[in-house]
């Protein structure tokens, strides 16, 4: 019986799931595409950096006076 | 009446959820008014990626499961199954602290929002908080209430932290109560990990069960749940900021994009090259690459957009456990003992 209460909370589960508003692909692909390009000069894995400088990773290399 | 004869009411009810399958996947169909292949096919590509490891962080004697960056991207939380935590400097590649678990199976790592604090479980079922303004993060607050392991945690805000778990479930706790308050059931094998929505409304989960589920925060009730996947999933993370789209991976070697408006898979990144699973996720952040870790002891960059390879991540000498992304770097963790931290070119 215990199988039962859970098939008809699935039931319930799903039945909500199917109810769901969707927007459009074509709409969705367009906002995505919008914000990616909107935040691409910000994503350093995308565009790299201008100058090694800018990169506070960037191991400092050269010689040093000791 | 046979408990294991199948009654009427039993043969009703899988007849009704095989229906009502079917309407959720021709409701997605109609929503699908373009393919997603040909609206983003006349983009530039980005050419190939040069990732490099610019800082190695050792210390761990044992594999690494679960990291997580902290708040201004300067400090990483790492996770070992030698029953440690350490918190990096990853500018100066220090260790600023150090947490000694209780238990070496620590799977699951997470800052709170201020990072003062990291939460850690694993296979003691156990959620455990450590606070870093006390050495070695003092007496751990232990909560229990899971009953399988503790695969991932997120902290929804200052005393509230979400669990993923062995025992199928995910877990809304509060702290202050020291207890779970809700409990998020529907999944029907182990739930591998969860990522939170930037504003913490709603947060996606990946579960052994083959799918993803959409959970709602506010209302508490799981939203919409994601097919596809031919295996385990593994690794989640969300598109960054306006949270309307997550990225998942798998042990079909394949990781995938769900667009919550639309309800239903945009993007699949797989191809021959790949013949192995994999194990995490992460979104950079413009939503332009996906980076997965392998078994085959790689990350694959991704150009989620083109569905394109575009780089590899070559250093860790063992599976990649987890990963992270941020505005200038990825962190990743492995099998190896170490973490890196790379950047691109």
């Amino acid at each position: 019986m215990a199988a039962i209460s859970q098939q008809k909370k699935m039931v319930e589960q799903l039945r909500q799931e199917a109810a769901l508003e969707r927007k459009p692909v074509s709409e969705c692909v367009r906002e995505m595409l919008q914000f990616v390009e909107k935040e691409k000069e910000g994503d350093c894995l995308v565009t790299g950096f201008a100058a090694k400088k800018d990169n506070p990773f960037q191991e400092s290399g050269g010689c040093s006076l000791l | 009446m046979e408990d294991d004869q199948p009654c009427e009411e039993e043969l009703k009810l899988v007849a009704e959820i095989k229906e009502m399958k079917a309407r959720i996947r021709t409701a997605r169909k109609e929503a699908a008014d373009a393919d997603y292949v040909t609206e983003t096919e006349n983009l530039p590509p980005l050419g190939r990626l040069k990732f490099k490891v610019r800082k190695e962080l050792h210390g761990h004697l044992a594999k690494l499961t679960d990291l997580h960056w902290g708040k201004n991207s300067d400090t990483l939380v790492t996770a070992g199954q030698d029953g440690k935590l350490f918190v990096w400097d990853v500018y100066k590649c220090m260790k600023q602290n150090a947490v000694f678990l209780n238990t070496a199976w620590v799977m699951a790592v997470s800052f709170s929002p201020d990072n003062t604090r990291v939460a850690s479980g694993g296979l003691d079922n156990i959620l455990s908080i450590h606070n870093l303004e006390e050495p070695e993060g003092g007496t751990p607050i232990e909560l229990s209430g899971h009953d399988g392991y503790i695969a991932s945690i997120r902290f929804t805000d200052a005393s509230h932290c979400v669990t993923s778990s062995g025992d199928k479930s995910c877990a809304l706790w509060d702290l202050q109560a020291g207890k779970i308050v809700h409990q998020f059931l529907g999944h029907e094998n182990d739930v591998n990990a969860l990522a939170l929505a930037s504003h913490s409304q709603h947060f996606a989960s990946a579960s052994s069960d083959k799918t993803a589920k959409l959970w709602d925060l506010r209302e508490q009730h799981c939203r919409a749940t994601y097919w596809g996947h031919e295996l385990d999933v593994n690794g989640v993370d969300y598109f960054p900021q306006c949270d309307y789209a997550f990225a998942t991976s798998s042990d079909d070697g394949s990781c995938r994009m769900w667009d919550i408006r639309a309800d239903q898979m945009l993007a699949n990144l797989g191809d021959d090259f790949i013949q192995c699973g994999s194990t995490c996720v992460a979104v950079s952040r413009s939503g332009r690459l996906v980076m997965a870790g392998y078994d085959d002891y790689n990350c694959h960059v991704w150009d989620l957009l083109l569905e394109e390879r575009i780089g590899i991540m070559l250093g860790h000498d063992n599976r990649i456990s987890c990963i992270g992304s941020q505005w200038i770097a990825v962190a990743t963790g492995a099998w190896d003992n170490n973490s890196f931290i790379w950047t691109a070119k």
